[in-house]
């Protein structure tokens, strides 16, 4: 968490005057060396201003106080933390005046806001009295233009405060009762109270769940009830949850979806057991918005069932050679005692496939397996009864020999088919009774038996508009109907595609789409290759040990007025409103779309999101999270509170869906147009007086990267109008569809560091002050503050580190100085270093610090509790005015500078404009 | 073949059950039906039973409050059956035995033990093991100390489980009671309907004798 700001967008300007607060920017922007004077203790601004709103208002008994908390500290209110930055940024000041970096000004980390989101959403509560409308978020404009670089800090704050009235929760004060945003967040954290105003704002109202944060389940902390009483409301059957309000004398509750009177079990006061009587308040589902309830025996159809893998594998020439059976086999071997077993129930079988099918039958308790092949893939059947599926644990060794001499059967192969749809079917009817995961990995195209595909030809639509349907359509409704017996059986399928050639992954990945999977595409990959190794060996190791939760349902409630109209992600829409997961991975999340249907007469309005899954321990479980969030009928209070990153996870669902149904070149006119309604409606309604000549480009503080997040969304690999393999577009289309917030900004929004001038303290653990006032350095890697996307600030000696979610660049510039090449890589020639995908030579801290730092910084960017992607690395060797001829002809090194370059997604490429250009066309736009 | 087993506590609770049991229509009916059967269990139920339930017999074994229930085919014969959930009851007491009986017991909260129902369930389908029940206790599975009811009967008209064998030391005494009772009312019935044409008759030779025997 370090280098995370916690403090909601700390605005330069009071409300209603831009203009005034324009030129106080520009000097800051201009004069540099004035901020070493404008490091004033972080004025009251953000929380701290509601808090202190509150206050006067205790005090003076009336009236909002003022939004201008005196303080005409229009610069920067800094904290130290930004001191080194100010101070590395200075020597760099080209001579050519070129405004330096220092978007992220306003933000001051404060210090109280570090106890995390509890301060923000607890500290409202018990100040002002309880019947007084409680003034909600700030309304603060920027300007846009005024404003570059965009600060990109915006990008890692929380969303904006929930300010919830006193007594909104049934425990008061309490920190934990409102929910976490990395599990359950709204696009707009004030809720209009009519649909009108909803559609007046143009901003979109949905909800983004993501039920698991980690991989593992240890390492998230959720807490569970102590025993199976669950209590539900008798009309709408939400769950009760901390925002609930007893009612005669505590005798019974309250829902706060449907405000129905409900009883209270006798378990929450009387212990059965041991006879003692307890407190209800004590229980977890009345303190914390997100709880695991254990389920009782009427939420089971059946018996738990346990963790079960198929791994079907291609052994087909192409798999083969290019070494993707031994690597997958070998992966697999080493990661059997990851897979969650705890009940040492867990259940594997292969099936290997060509054009054959090829089935390995355990003998219980014997060492060794037949191999039984079938030819016939019409019919797929399953050659004997029993023995094909057997338990992990009994069978360990079993397994072990079969995974070691896997290869061995299929070294001399010829065969180049690979029928994916017959071995699905096999699959299917091996584990129909239970329910599990087929995993597949594939390095060809399925080309025989059911659901073959042939390749599309991207020549003749590449760049026209039927670009889309021609190519990223399924081309095969086997996968899809496919997907619906799946669901029925609980069967999740996660392809893994290798291939060099063309594989449709646009095809393929129907199916895990539909059954709640993933696919995962590497391109070209080879075993030749160690990082490719490496690569997906890790990534398959953590996709099987995560502790996936089986045969779930999602199921998400709103206080009445509101109806889920539209759900997004990988799962199956089965009801209304119901999502069936199969299984349910940890490294998703989902997005749903609400609508009002009726006006909302209330302060405060309610969501609750509850997954019944079975753990994969055995266990029944609801996971519930719930989230308030007020209502008003101002247009101003629901620009305050709208969350920029939430908004645009919405939208990139929406354009994904627009560019399959109609185009990509409307998914992306789509994009544009929401950022000028957005802009248009700000200017209409919420700028104070039409100032003529008042720059176009007003929008609200906690809204200013939204025209940067879509106008890079319009640039990013799945929508960008280049020529794209449509393997790669309909891979990283579906990458989009499925990422967690922080994952889709980074990929949208790549990160970039710049590592020849990080602060000494970068690279290192973070140094902590223990109680006795000794400095110690435990804790987190320190990372560098990221810089903006655009080479406008690079120096041509510098080294960067370009971080974009699936790879990692690491980019020498060609004049860098020799000595930074030789600490880094061990050698004094530039154009020695091992470019393209590779890794670092690893030196230690003693022999070379810095190369020790940037390592400990790759490690630190490349771990990850949620997500089990493994970035590789690849080195660029930037252009420079002498470098030899050879090295600028070497095509590979100036496709590895185009790619690196394309990810700098604010500067001009071959097709698209700059966000300066951007914005000057916006203008025109708006002015409409 | 024995399609599924399922292990109940006596309050319902469920403990275990198999996982991997074909999903047809009809089994999953046959499982709805237990749990129905499973309220119908009382203390005074009989403990050990055969439920005959269309093509499938529903077989239960009760031993320190805890049911045991197989599905099996109608053919499959009772006695390996019952040796099978005898095999299992005495596994599950001695390793989950007292953890079950606990009140914190969770509803399939011992789910591990699939891996020894599937192992047995293997054994017992294996032809050979017919060979060996010789070793296996047959008077547990004796055929005519084992109840045997129809599934209609039981859910739907009100039939229970009770135990019968009271009834059936006193059904010797109670018949030869009726058996005189039912003679006796045989006799009255004749004689209620001979006596009117007794009587006629009477009469009529009367009047007869009155008028010309004078």
């Amino acid at each position: 968490m370090s280098g995370r700001r916690r403090a909601y967008p700390q605005p330069q300007y009071a409300a209603g005057q831009p203009a005034a607060m324009a030129s106080p920017q520009m000097n800051q922007f201009q004069q540099p060396q004035q901020q070493q004077q404008q490091y004033d203790p972080p004025a009251a601004y953000g929380i701290d201003q509601a808090q202190q709103q509150f206050q006067q208002m205790n005090i003076g008994g009336g009236g909002a106080a003022a939004p201008g908390i005196q303080s005409p500290n229009s610069g920067a209110a800094q904290v130290n933390q930004f001191q080194y930055q100010q101070q590395y940024q200075q020597p760099q000041q080209s001579p050519a005046g070129q405004t330096p970096q220092l978007g992220y000004d306003p933000y001051g980390a404060q210090p109280q806001a570090s106890t995390g989101y509890g301060s923000a959403y607890g500290s409202v509560g018990g100040q002002a009295g309880g019947s007084a409308a409680i003034p909600l978020n700030q309304l603060y404009t920027t300007d846009l233009s005024r404003e570059l670089p965009p600060p990109i800090s915006d990008l890692s704050l929380p969303p904006p405060p929930l300010v919830l009235p006193a007594n909104s929760t049934v425990i008061p004060n309490s920190e934990t009762a409102n929910a976490n945003p990395d599990y359950f967040r709204t696009t707009l954290n004030v809720v209009p109270t009519n649909s009108g105003l909803l559609k007046k704002s143009k901003l979109p109202l949905a909800l983004i769940v993501k039920p698991y944060n980690a991989l593992k389940i240890d390492v998230e902390n959720i807490p569970v009830t102590c025993d199976t009483t669950i209590s539900r409301c008798r009309r709408c059957r939400g769950y009760i949850n901390p925002f609930i309000t007893f009612a005669e004398n505590g005798r019974r509750w309250r829902c706060n979806f449907c405000n129905l009177l409900n009883d209270i079990p006798a378990a929450f006061e009387y212990d059965e057991i041991s006879g003692t009587s307890k407190n209800k308040y004590d229980r977890v589902e009345l303190n914390h918005s997100v709880v695991e309830f254990i389920a009782p025996k009427e939420y089971m159809a059946r018996a738990p069932q346990p963790v079960v893998y198929t791994f079907i594998i291609d052994v087909s020439v192409h798999a083969v050679q290019s070494g993707l059976t031994g690597t997958i086999t070998r992966t697999i071997l080493e990661s059997l005692d990851r897979i969650p077993n705890q009940n040492k129930t867990a259940k594997v079988a292969f099936i290997g496939v060509d054009s054959n099918l090829h089935y390995f039958r355990f003998n219980e308790g014997l060492d060794g397996t037949e191999l039984m092949i079938v030819s016939d893939i019409e019919e797929p059947f399953l050659p004997s009864p029993s023995g094909l599926l057997v338990n992990l644990d009994e069978n360990r060794q079993a397994i072990e020999k079969l995974l070691l001499d896997f290869p061995t059967y299929f070294e001399d192969t010829a065969n180049q088919g690979f029928a994916l749809g017959p071995a699905l079917k096999a699959g299917h009817k091996m584990i129909s009774n239970i329910g599990g995961k087929l995993v597949c990995f594939g390095a060809t195209l399925p080309n025989i038996g059911e659901g073959k595909l042939s390749v599309r030809d991207e020549v003749g639509v590449s760049g026209k508009a039927k670009e889309a349907k021609a190519l990223l359509t399924a081309a095969d409704s086997f996968y899809k109907s496919f997907a619906v017996t799946c669901n029925s059986c609980q069967i999740t399928v996660d392809l893994f595609l290798t291939s060099s050639a063309y594989q449709d992954v646009a095809t393929l990945s129907n199916l895990p789409r539909f059954t709640a999977g993933q696919t995962h595409f590497y391109p070209a990959w080879t075993s030749a290759k160690f990082e490719d190794v490496t690569k997906l060996s890790k990534e398959v190791g953590d996709h099987l040990s995560q502790d996936i939760a089986l045969e779930a349902v999602l199921r998400v409630r709103g206080s009445t007025g509101v109806r889920m109209t539209s759900f997004y992600g990988n799962f199956f829409n089965r009801s209304s409103d119901l999502c069936s997961f199969p299984t349910f991975p940890r490294d998703q999340s989902y997005c749903i779309e609400m609508s009002i249907e009726e006006n909302l007469t209330k302060p405060v309005i309610y969501f609750q999101a509850a997954v019944l899954h079975s753990t994969c321990f055995g266990e029944r479980r609801i996971r519930v999270m719930n989230l308030a969030v007020p209502t008003s009928p101002r247009l101003n209070d629901v620009y305050a509170s709208a969350d920029q990153l939430a908004i645009t996870n919405y939208y990139t669902h929406k354009a994904i869906e627009k560019a399959l149904s109609s185009s990509l070149p409307e998914a992306r006119e789509y994009l544009i147009s929401r950022v000028v309604d957005v802009l248009n409606v700000y200017k209409k309604e919420l700028v104070a007086g039409n100032v003529s000549g008042a720059s176009p480009l007003q929008i609200s503080t906690n809204l200013r990267m939204l025209p940067l997040l879509l106008f890079t969304l319009t640039k990013h690999l799945g929508f960008r109008a280049d020529r794209v393999p449509s393997d790669h577009r309909a891979a990283a289309l579906n990458n989009l569809g499925s990422l967690p917030i922080p994952e889709l900004i980074k990929s949208i929004y790549p990160s970039v560091y710049s590592l020849h001038n990080m602060p000494d303290e970068a690279g290192l653990p973070e140094v902590i002050t223990t109680e006795d006032g000794q400095e110690q350095a435990v804790g987190d890697i320190v990372l560098p503050d990221p810089i903006n996307d655009s080479k406008a600030s690079w120096e041509n000696y510098g080294l960067y580190l370009i971080d974009n979610g699936a790879e990692l660049f690491l980019w020498v510039s060609g004049n860098v100085v020799p000595g930074l090449v030789q600490d880094l890589f061990g050698t004094d020639n530039l154009y020695a270093i091992p470019t393209g995908k590779t890794e670092l030579p690893e030196f230690s801290f003693e022999e070379s610090e810095f190369n020790f730092r940037v390592r400990a910084i790759l490690n630190k960017i490349r771990d990850n509790k949620d997500s089990i992607v493994w970035k590789n690395l690849y080195v660029v060797v930037g252009g420079s005015s002498n470098e030899p001829i050879e090295i600028s002809q070497q095509r590979d090194l100036m496709a590895l500078r185009m790619w690196a370059s394309s990810c700098l997604v604010e500067d001009k490429s071959a097709t698209e404009p700059s966000y300066r250009d951007f914005l000057t066309s916006l203008k025109t736009k708006v002015s409409q | 073949m024995i399609q599924s087993t399922l292990i109940y506590r006596y309050d319902a609770l469920p403990l275990c059950g198999s996982v991997d049991d074909d999903n047809t229509p009809g089994l999953m009916d046959q499982k709805k039906k237990c749990k129905l059967l499973i309220t119908r269990i009382t203390p005074n139920s009989e403990p050990q039973a055969t439920i005959e339930s269309g093509e499938f017999n529903i077989h239960y074994l009760i031993v320190s409050s805890i049911i045991y229930i197989c599905i099996c085919e109608r053919t499959y014969p009772r006695k390996l059956a019952f040796s099978y959930l005898t095999e299992i009851s005495n596994e599950f007491r001695n390793s989950h035995g007292q953890e079950a009986l606990a009140a914190t017991a969770r509803p399939f909260g011992f789910s591990s033990f699939d891996n020894f129902l599937h192992k047995t369930k293997k054994i017992y389908q294996d032809q050979r093991a017919q060979s060996n029940l010789d070793k296996l206790n047959t008077e547990l599975a004796d055929v005519k100390k084992v109840m045997t009811k129809n599934i209609e009967d039981l859910l739907y008209r009100g039939d229970s489980l009770d135990k019968m064998s009271d009834l059936s030391s006193s059904l010797k005494s109670d018949s030869l009671k009726y058996r005189k009772r039912a003679q006796r009312i045989n006799f009255e019935a004749m004689l209620r309907q001979y006596i009117p044409v007794v009587g006629v008759s009477l009469v009529f030779l009367f009047i007869i004798w009155y008028m010309f025997l004078r």
